[in-house]
């Protein structure tokens, strides 16, 4: 544990700490329950500083065991992180069936193409293949986030508390990970400490913020909303939008300079 | 992958997070698109089209240039220029209120066409840009005030169409908030 800085060190111990909290929150207040995804990565997150704790005890920061165990456990933590945010896409949009339906799709496709996109286009060197794999994933989550929100928003779904802390943390979390990892790649050896340190900070503030969200117990679930019949939205929306194809034909006509229709 | 690019991709995306989760357009506890905006009446600046007619009235300023001083008739044009800026922002009101139910509408549908609603998402970005576009002529004294009118008439008639489909909006608004209110009081489990 010499090789590590008391800096590094103190921000373990807070993480731990707030992790356990959270953890603790979690099941007294009832949220398990509601998100168990969330709740099975937050444990995950606790399991992995345990097991690196005593890995980096018994074989030191530096050893090969310890960043085998490091990434590893990092494998496990994002997918249980990419289910986390598939817990939390179903939370916002799950009620709204329509919706749902579509949004998923283009949230999978939206993630896969992010991931595809991050992981060619690295530069790529044996050591940081792990690096890499998990810049792209971190890249995918903030995408899929950012695009759900854009969803909701669309649609004039509120995302509520503590919806809304988990996709700020996690998206925010996310890109700060994209950014620590991209500097990585370029400049390795300079910057292995304070990639931990700031890897750590981020994330530290991500579990203060979950732990403010889900200080209150879990909200009575609400009612489903009551559904359209779908002879509704076949008979208004078409019509709606060619009423909106001739409404933005009729604001071109207040263009002078538009060019003479055929 | 370049430093510079990833960079951009994680600004833009806390960029579109932050607007995304800024002050949402509709406050509702249930998360679900607000039905209070469906019993709000829709037809409120179209209707107004025949006294804007009347006060864009090309006779009208013809008049008054002929027989009027010079600063009365760039009053009277500046005045002009002010209720017509004014109608169509208020028009833009309105278009906006019709868009916020055809969302409802596809929200609380059990099955949406993706064709559909990409066409809605175009056609709104394209009708933004190009209010903007006509804004800006209509500040720089390019564009014809009197063609409002055609403006006006869609708009008015869009919102004649829409009415059945709020009034059935309404009446399942209240019956599921009843629905709603019932199950809170026995305290159910739905979820």
């Amino acid at each position: 544990m010499n090789d590590l800085g008391p800096l590094t060190k103190s921000l373990w111990a807070m993480t731990a700490i707030v992790q356990v909290l959270l953890l603790c929150l979690l099941v007294t207040r009832r949220n398990v329950k509601s998100y168990p995804a969330f709740s099975a990565y937050i444990f995950m997150t606790l399991a992995q500083s345990g097991l690196l704790f005593v890995a980096i005890k018994g074989w030191g920061f530096s050893s090969t065991m310890s960043w085998r165990i490091g990434w590893a456990t990092q494998c496990l933590v994002l997918t249980a992180r990419a289910f986390a945010v598939a817990e939390l896409c179903l939370h916002i949009l799950g009620r709204f069936r329509g919706v749902w339906l579509l949004a998923r799709w283009i949230l999978l496709g939206c993630g896969a193409v992010v991931l595809v996109y991050a992981v060619v286009a690295a530069n790529h060197q044996w050591r940081l293949i792990p690096n890499t794999a998990e810049l792209g994933l971190e890249m995918a989550t903030a995408a899929v986030i950012v695009t759900l929100l854009l969803f909701a928003r669309y649609y004039d779904i509120v995302v509520v508390s503590p919806l809304r802390s988990v996709a700020i943390g996690l998206c925010v979390y996310s890109c700060v990970s994209v950014v620590n990892d991209a500097i990585l790649e370029r400049w390795l050896s300079r910057y292995v400490s304070l990639w931990n340190e700031s890897g750590m900070v981020a994330f530290l503030a991500c579990l203060l913020v979950w732990v403010w969200a889900f200080r209150r117990f879990a909200p009575q679930p609400t009612a489903d909303p009551l559904l359209l019949d779908r002879s509704v939205y076949l008979h208004i929306i078409p019509e709606v939008n060619w009423r909106l194809r001739a409404l933005n034909e009729q604001l071109m006509q207040f263009w002078r300079l538009e060019a003479p229709r055929t | 992958m370049s430093m510079i690019f990833i960079f951009s991709a994680v600004a833009a995306l806390l960029a579109l997070l932050f607007w995304a989760l800024r002050g949402p357009r509709q406050k509702n506890h249930a998360g679900a698109p607000s039905l209070e905006s469906i019993q709000e009446p829709v037809r409120q600046h179209a209707t107004y089209f025949g006294v804007i007619r009347q006060a864009m009235s090309e006779e009208d300023f013809e008049f008054l240039a002929a027989r009027g001083p010079v600063r009365l008739v760039r009053r009277a044009h500046k005045e002009r220029q002010r209720i017509a800026l004014l109608y169509l922002a208020d028009l833009r009101a309105d278009f906006e209120r019709l868009l916020r139910l055809a969302r409802v509408i596809a929200a609380l549908s059990p099955e949406i066409a993706a064709s559909h609603e990409f066409e809605r998402l175009r056609l709104s970005i394209r009708f933004s840009w190009r209010y903007q576009m006509v804004l800006l002529g209509l500040y720089a004294g390019l564009l014809l005030l009197p063609q409002l009118s055609g403006l006006s008439q869609i708009v008015s008639e869009l919102a004649f169409r829409m009415e059945s489909a709020m009034k059935e909006l309404g009446e399942r608004a209240a019956v599921a908030a009843e629905l709603a209110s019932t199950l809170n009081r026995r305290g159910l489990d739905v979820a």
